[in-house]
């Protein structure tokens, strides 16, 4: 069964380089040829050369017994477009479009007629990774599993930090009667799945998973203010902003939103009610420093223009903003802004990649979230009576280097596993494993992590 | 470079090969030919040393970039071709090692010359397997090897193109794999097809066999001395000419037509323009055949000259005649005969030489720099079908078509510097770079490359290597650039 996907950018590289990997028929489509003969050399698809909205085009790529079309071009009209001739062709084919326009999809009703499964809007999935941040401040990146019961929260560890220098057998001694999990410590470019004997380190990114209900506890522990975030400052008033304002505002949190165009600002000023609307450059430091910056819980730059973001971001943060957060169009940013200082980057591609993958999911697999960017994952599904794994304590499984079941999920309970730990079948179990140790992991589990 | 990954996709293709010499290993013996000693060594060699370089690199895992990919596909040829040439130097009737090499590599290349002077005394197996690395070579190693084996995933797109003719190739499934599989479909389909024609029209099996191997392959080695003069007649004559004329086409045409989709012949803008040159040359010779009396009837002009044009076009180089006796009475004979070496078969077929599209769009480039001239202000496109070529592609192909001449040029001078005549320097360039097989004069239909000097051996080796790769691949490895880090 073919997968059609049209607009290769961002969103669509990454999708169709992970079905091409579990072995799936894709066609590419896209109207810049270069950027297409550019991405043959990585992926083994198949590659179009057209306007995707085109019925001709969309049946040479062979809708007709295509099993799904992710439109994920730049263009709204095109995407819709696509869908609708593909419900034409083949009804049966799932279909996914990414819209970018708010309009849309304040009147979803409007757009039934297309048959659409599933619509992205990959700013609003980057507002709700922001918010899901924010709650979790001053963490750095929060990834969700069985419902958000279990967290995996990453922190950087800091110089001087009650962690810098431990060694992990040796955090419960930090805090009597509590000992957390880390998942995985990030250094430099690598990532390492640790052992107990493994040191902690400043400038690591430390992922720990934890229970919902235990996140105060581990912020304690981290040595980090945890007073919850109240005041945010947003640079950048475009509808993303407007957007994460508008949710924030709900929130109860006070919000001071600086944009550039003084006709921007009155609609801003128009479309919110207790934000205060800026006028003003992101990076004009006086203006920062006159309206209090360092009094600021939190700092997001979410103007289109990536560069400035990450600039603004760094001045706010020298100017005293303790939690700093930019959006970022370009993945390989992702991991560069945490080594100059910056606290979180989010990019709208990674998160409607999430979403859509999460739409995918199926069978045994429960939920696969990336994390940082590409190079491990961590994945949700459900144990087999079949698998080696089931039936036995943790500690003397063979687990794969790069894997680490971090939490076990029963009917009623959640729980982050000890070495005793016996996974029984049926149960939620939630791993994280880098990227060369999937297939592996596969295997113990006998459970195929496909997502389609 | 990962040296070691490349050496891990080498064995590979190399143990395909070592378990293909079962079936003239198997022949040898039932029929029990005095040539099974060599089969059962080379077998031996090749299977044992690709085993053990494949175990000793089998967890070596990782990606092929672009170097690697241009290594794998040379390496892969140069080394498929020595441990196809093990059959031939085991079984002694060929010589020294550099005759068996020229056998092996003109086999592979689908050329089709031989430095065999007497061809029909060679035991059965050793024809046979002369049939099945033409085979075998027509639709590809690589290609094969991306069929069958699973460890060409990722970076299998760029070995395809390197191996798959044409400056535009496009995958008729999304996955190299499946493309690579239907193709080989596709091949064997039609190849059986003409197998079963021959052998109705009397043929003997075995012939039919081995003749439609190196007709689909366009390769041109043939099981009897006089290649399809004397012992074929008038109807297996005409199923030769036909299947020859399919091999020169694209093969996703093809598959389409297997499909049920016949028009997609018609759509084609390549496939029209090869037809009408293959008619307009038949016309042409078997005219002036009849008219300078060299045929008496009009009917033996036209049964002789649409044989030789098909045959030299799609680059297989069967002949149904002497054609060098017709040199002296129709100059336009030899001439065309170059020319039409030169175009060479279609994007995506069996079939050598520099591509019908590359001389079409060469021309229509020309075309468009008189037309510009003319009319300074205007915007006009290059389209093939109706459709835009893109500039980077008519960059590539004009590219290609001085490559290829001056490479013929290079060649041709270090030939007549070796002491050859202006006739067999010519054409012993062109036909080994077009992958055709006789040439003209000292190497001429009835001849053979037997009598040409060591060094021209092996300066006709790279030439059909650099013909069937398409030149870019090979030569690649000889600029310093492509070493550097």
């Amino acid at each position: 069964m073919k997968i059609i996907i049209i607009g290769a950018g961002d969103v669509g590289f990454y999708i169709a380089d992970k079905l091409c990997r579990e072995g799936r028929q894709v066609v590419v489509i896209d109207t810049d040829n270069e950027r297409l003969m550019s991405l043959e050399e990585h992926i083994d698809a198949q590659f179009i050369n057209g306007d995707g909205s085109s019925p001709e085009l969309l049946k040479r790529a062979g809708i007709e017994q295509a099993g799904m079309l992710i439109a994920v071009s730049n263009r709204d009209e095109i995407n819709l477009v696509a869908c609708m001739v593909a419900h034409y062709f083949s009804p049966q084919t799932l279909k996914i479009a990414r819209l970018r326009n708010p309009d849309y999809q304040r009147y979803p009703d409007a757009f039934k007629s297309f048959n659409i499964d599933l619509f992205i809007n990959p700013e609003y999935e980057a507002c709700k990774k922001i918010e899901n941040l924010l709650e979790a401040a001053p963490a750095i990146d929060v990834v969700k599993f069985a419902d958000g019961r279990v967290l995996l929260v990453g922190f950087r560890i800091e110089a001087e930090a009650l962690m810098d220098g431990s060694k992990l057998y040796n955090l419960n001694k930090i805090m009597p009667g509590y000992a957390p999990l880390v998942a995985a410590i990030y250094r430099g470019r690598n990532v390492i799945v640790p052992r107990g004997a493994d040191q902690l380190l400043a400038g690591d990114i430390a992922y720990f998973a934890v229970l919902a209900d235990q996140l105060p506890r581990l912020l304690k522990l981290t040595g980090k203010r945890e007073t919850p975030i109240e005041k945010v400052m947003i640079a950048g008033g475009s509808n993303t902003g407007l957007y994460l304002a508008q949710q924030l505002e709900q929130k109860g949190m006070k919000v001071k939103l600086i944009e550039r165009s003084q006709a921007r600002c009155e609609e801003l000023a128009d479309q919110l009610s207790s934000t205060t609307v800026l006028c003003g450059e992101s990076m004009d430091a006086e203006l920062l420093e006159e309206e209090n910056v360092s009094s600021m819980d939190a700092f997001i730059a979410l103007s289109k223009d990536e560069e400035d973001n990450i600039l603004a971001t760094l001045l706010a943060k020298s100017l005293g903003v303790h939690f700093g957060i930019t959006l970022t169009n370009r993945l390989d940013y992702v991991s560069l802004v945490s080594s100059i200082g910056i606290d979180a980057a989010v990019s709208p591609q990674l998160a409607a990649v999430s979403r859509i993958m999460r739409f995918l999911r199926r069978g045994k697999v429960r939920s696969v979230e990336a994390i940082r960017a590409r190079n491990a994952e961590g994945i949700e599904f459900t144990a087999l009576e079949s698998s080696k794994a089931v039936g036995r304590p943790l500690k003397e499984i063979d687990f794969p280097e790069g894997s680490l079941v971090i939490a076990i999920v029963k009917e009623n309970e959640v729980f982050i596993p000890s070495g005793d730990t016996v996974i029984q079948p049926g149960d939620g179990v939630v791993i994280f494993a880098t990227r060369k140790a999937i297939s592996k992991v596969e295997e113990l589990f006998s459970v195929k992590f496909e997502y389609y | 470079m990962n040296i070691r990954l490349i050496i891990k996709l080498l064995a590979a293709l190399n143990l395909v090969l070592g378990c293909t010499m079962i079936i003239p290993l198997v022949m040898a013996f039932v029929l029990k030919q005095p040539d099974i000693k060599a089969f059962a060594v080379s077998l031996t060699i090749t299977v044992v040393l690709s085993t053990a370089a494949y175990l000793s690199t089998r967890k070596v895992r990782g990606e092929l970039n672009h170097r690697h990919g241009f290594l794998v596909v040379s390496l892969g040829w140069l080394s498929v071709c020595f441990f196809g040439a093990l059959p031939f130097y085991f079984g002694g009737q060929f010589g020294d090692f550099t005759n068996c090499y020229f056998e092996s590599v003109s086999g592979f290349t689908t050329t089709g010359s031989t430095i065999l002077t007497k061809i029909s005394t060679l035991p059965k197996a050793t024809l046979f397997w002369r049939s099945i690395i033409q085979w075998y070579g027509g639709m590809g190693i690589i290609v094969l090897s991306l069929a069958i084996l699973p460890l060409l995933g990722v970076g299998g797109m760029q070995l395809f193109k390197a191996e798959v003719p044409g400056p535009v190739t496009d995958k008729i499934q999304p996955r190299v794999r499946d493309t690579a599989k239907l193709l080989w479909r596709v091949y064997v389909i039609i190849t059986a097809a003409q197998v079963l024609f021959l052998w109705l029209g009397g043929t003997s099996l075995f012939d039919s066999i081995c003749h439609s191997f190196t007709t689909m392959a366009t390769g041109g080695f043939s099981t009897k001395d006089d290649s399809v003069m004397s012992s074929f007649g008038l109807y297996n004559e005409m199923i030769i000419t036909f299947f020859m004329f399919l091999g020169g086409v694209n093969f996703a045409l093809h598959y389409m037509a297997l499909k049920g989709d016949i028009k997609a012949y018609f759509r084609d803008g390549e496939f029209k323009v090869y037809t009408g040159i293959v008619v307009t040359a038949t016309l042409l010779l078997a005219v002036v055949l009849y008219l300078v009396h060299i045929y008496d009837s009009p009917f033996t002009a036209l049964r002789y000259s649409v044989f030789q044009v098909v045959s030299i076009m799609t680059t297989t180089g069967y002949n149904s005649a002497d054609y060098e006796l017709w040199t002296v009475a129709a100059p336009i004979a030899p001439v065309l005969f170059i020319l039409l070496m030169f175009i060479g078969g279609t994007t995506g077929s069996t079939g050598g030489g520099m591509k019908v599209i590359r001389v079409w769009l060469a021309i229509k480039h020309g075309y468009r720099e008189l037309f510009l001239l003319i009319h300074p202000r205007a915007v006009r496109m290059v389209k093939i079908g109706g459709k835009v070529v893109p500039e980077a592609i008519l960059d590539s192909v004009i590219g290609f078509v001085v490559l290829y001449i001056l490479i013929f040029i290079f060649a041709t001078i270090i030939m007549s510097l070796l002491g050859y005549d202006f006739m067999t320097s010519v054409t012993s360039v062109a036909t080994t770079l077009s992958n055709v097989g006789p040439g003209l004069g000292e190497v001429g239909p009835t001849d053979n490359f037997n009598g040409i000097a060591l060094a021209g051996k092996w300066l006709l080796i790279a030439c059909m290597l650099i013909g069937r790769l398409e030149i870019y691949t090979l030569i690649l490895l000889l600029v310093p650039e492509f070493w550097r880090r």
